[in-house]
């Protein structure tokens, strides 16, 4: 009878066991789109960000059915990181969660992440996707892309203004004074300004763009400490100085946040767009339909080397694992497997535009084999961002890109204006410092 | 009697004005009409057809939706009556009772009118973490029945209703409650209903408490869910849906206006319904 009861009390502990999967929380910005997408387990049939996320979750949900459940917190971008911030100070922690490696350095400081090397193959990362996820000797966060600036080009408008080569690419600038001429050239040719810029309530615009230039020409915004930005040395004056004359000249557009320059490239008002590799499956969309200002005209390059190297600004999406310590083993096992899940498909991810954070991924036919993407390998190895030990990132790049846009679009005196600049970044980080230090 | 020149150019004014205000309104009401693809390439786009329920739809079908309107009534509607409840209590203590101190109280109540949000909303989120209230209606509704503003408005409005109405109350053997509930109440409906409008927009529109206390889904208000389901880009490749979810977010207010217009316009005015 005992034995009955025994092998009775076990089957039941089994089932229980069974019917209840180990629960992970997964918090996210990217929207939520479970009314499109809710049932969907294939992510070869979206493209979009939200859709992709989604459907991976729904994919893994599925794998893993009885095993192991994802619950995902959606919150809207703008408002994720005070969300997590508070979430961490009152210990209500989501199990994984997204960040972008400019930010991770606040959170590595504070050792609020999880090492992650022993639960994850790391070897296979792209160069710029290791130096986002590396602290002190440890792996902290599984990256997921590199996403970049990236030159959006109407090569109808080029081709006009007699700035494709024979193979019908974009003839692109191999230097500044180039760049120059190519813009004139064109601008006389069509009339229209040769870059669409983002001037209005972005100053992340500027600070990408100053990032860059200052990098092409082998120098860096930090020169000495993590401390200490230099706003006063020969290469930032020189890449304000080019930013500052095309805008003069009329060689860009002027007054247009980030949807007014959408709007304005897709409708045919310039030349060359610099924004971010998300837009490529949307104007990859839009120039295959017939019709449109861009309709088989359109394509995208990294930024073109203007100076001594190449460099483009980059940052990355990454997935973390907070420290928590009431978090149990089954529950930490349960969020590496889904890291790991979410690493093997990272091509599926790049369907976004995104690129992979995986080299294999990035030299694969399936990555190559998609549109632009054969142009954009060269960004895994090029892409910069600010030092990883860099404070403040979003804070600093914020206030850099408001000093740029006072010289090039207010017309702000460059050496003043660079000299304050530097001084309230400076100001920032040193309080940021006292503030860990204590 | 035939208006005069005056009046019909003041009426012209406010007509105008009022035309100006309602813009931007229309403009957001056109927008969730038209289908974000065309939206992305032109704005003005609006004024030509064709429209669609596309956005709406979008919104509806998803099921949790109608979960975040219904959080939302009750955080708001209970957040009101309760905010009404305590301002009236303290605003009338304030006003007619004297005890030990009543200056200094009233002083630091007033000291909260100068408290930003975001000064206290750290501390105040660790201590409902401590009392395990995060993600649910008291967790989302406790914090904002301290009303400063609330307790000032009712202090001031007793204040100006005349003693000899208690006092004749008294005379008939009125216990202080009744006067209270009875007398007293009852006379300060225009700004009962002033405070009620301020406290319930307030926690409809209010939107970092819940982004920070309710982090499941299930718990989430219309304005957080909403803004959960934006991409990254929404200004520019979701602009019709955004503005669909504006339009969604208003309707209920607007729909409590409507009932509730003659009682509103009274309080704001400072007359009788």
């Amino acid at each position: 009878m005992k034995r009955h009861l025994l092998a009775f009390a076990t089957a039941l502990v089994a089932c229980a066991a069974q019917a209840a999967p180990v629960e992970i929380t997964l918090a996210r910005f990217f929207g939520s789109c479970d009314a499109e997408f809710g049932q969907q387990t294939d992510p070869s049939q979206v493209s979009s960000e939200c859709g992709i996320v989604t459907v991976l979750t729904n994919k893994f949900n599925a794998q893993q059915s009885g095993r192991i459940h994802v619950n995902t917190q959606v919150v809207e971008h703008s408002a994720y990181y005070p969300q997590l911030g508070a979430r961490i100070v009152g210990g209500d922690l989501p199990t994984v969660a997204i960040m972008h490696s400019s930010v991770l350095g606040d959170f590595a400081k504070r050792d609020l992440l999880q090492p992650l090397e022993d639960g994850l193959e790391t070897s296979d990362f792209t160069p710029h996707a290791r130096r986002g996820v590396s602290f002190g000797g440890h792996v902290l966060a599984l990256p997921y892309d590199s996403h970049a600036m990236l030159w959006h080009i109407n090569l109808g408008l080029m081709k006009q203004a007699g700035l494709v080569d024979a193979a019908g690419h974009a003839r692109l600038p191999t230097s500044s004074q180039e760049l120059l001429n190519q813009a004139r050239a064109f601008k006389r040719a069509t009339g229209k300004p040769y870059f669409v810029w983002l001037t209005l309530n972005d100053p992340s615009f500027f600070a990408r763009c100053i990032l860059g230039l200052v990098n092409q020409q082998g120098a860096t915004l930090f020169p000495k400490t993590d401390r200490a930005i230099a706003l006063d040395t020969p290469e930032v004056k020189t890449a304000v100085t080019l930013m500052r004359t095309l805008y003069a000249e009329g060689l860009s557009t002027r007054h247009m946040d980030y949807s007014a320059a959408l709007q304005a490239f897709m409708a045919g008002g310039g030349g060359v767009m610099l924004n971010g590799t998300w837009l490529l499956g949307q104007l990859n969309d839009r120039a295959a339909q017939v019709g449109n200002p861009l309709s088989h005209v359109y394509e995208a390059v990294p930024e073109p080397r203007l100076y001594a190297k190449a460099a483009t600004w980059a940052d990355s999406h990454v997935w973390v694992m907070l420290r928590n310590p009431r978090q149990t083993a089954a529950e930490r096992a349960a969020a590496l497997s889904f890291l790991r899940f979410l690493n093997d498909e990272s091509l599926a991810w790049a369907r976004t535009g995104q690129l992979p954070a995986r080299q294999s991924a990035v030299d694969s036919p399936a990555f190559k084999g998609l549109p632009m993407r054969a142009a954009l390998g060269p960004v895994a190895q090029i892409g910069t961002g600010l030092p990883t030990t860099v404070a403040r990132q979003a804070r600093v790049m914020g206030l850099l890109g408001d000093t740029i846009s006072s010289i090039v679009v207010s017309g702000e005196p460059m050496e003043a204006t660079l000299a304050k600049g530097q001084q309230r970044i400076n100001r920032l980080l040193e309080r940021e410092s006292r503030f860990l230090e204590h | 009697m035939k208006p005069s020149l005056f009046d019909r150019v003041l009426m012209a004014g406010a007509i105008a004005l009022a035309l100006l205000w309602m813009l931007p309104l229309l403009w957001v009401l056109a927008l969730s009409l038209k289908s974000n693809a065309v939206l992305m390439e032109r704005t003005d786009a609006i004024f030509s057809t064709p429209f669609t329920l596309r956005n709406y739809a979008d919104i509806l079908a998803n099921s949790a939706v109608f979960r975040w309107v219904l959080n939302s009534c009750v955080v708001a509607g209970v957040q009101t009556l309760l905010v009404l409840l305590l301002s009236s209590l303290a605003g009338y203590g304030f006003a007619r009772c004297d005890f030990r101190g009543k200056r200094v109280v009233f002083a630091l109540v007033l000291a909260g009118l100068a408290v930003p949000e975001p000064a206290v909303v750290i501390p105040l989120h660790r201590f409902f973490a401590e009392l395990g209230l995060h993600n649910s209606y008291a967790g989302l509704i406790l914090p904002r029945l301290a009303a400063p503003f609330g307790v000032f408005l009712m202090t001031q409005f007793f204040k100006a209703v005349p003693r000899e109405l208690e006092e004749a109350a008294l005379m008939d053997n009125a216990s202080r409650w009744t006067i209270f509930w009875r007398v007293v109440l009852p006379l300060t409906l225009p700004a009962q209903a002033t405070l009620g409008i301020f406290s319930f927009l307030a926690a409809w529109n209010d939107y970092l408490w819940p982004l920070i206390s309710a982090t499941r889904p299930e718990m989430y208000t219309l304005t957080l869910g909403l803004a959960s389901t934006q991409t990254n880009f929404a200004q520019s490749e979701g602009l019709g849906f955004l503005m669909a979810q504006a339009v969604f977010a208003a309707l209920p207010v607007l729909v409590l206006y409507a009932f509730f217009q003659r009682h509103i316009v009274a309080a704001v005015a400072g007359g009788k319904p």
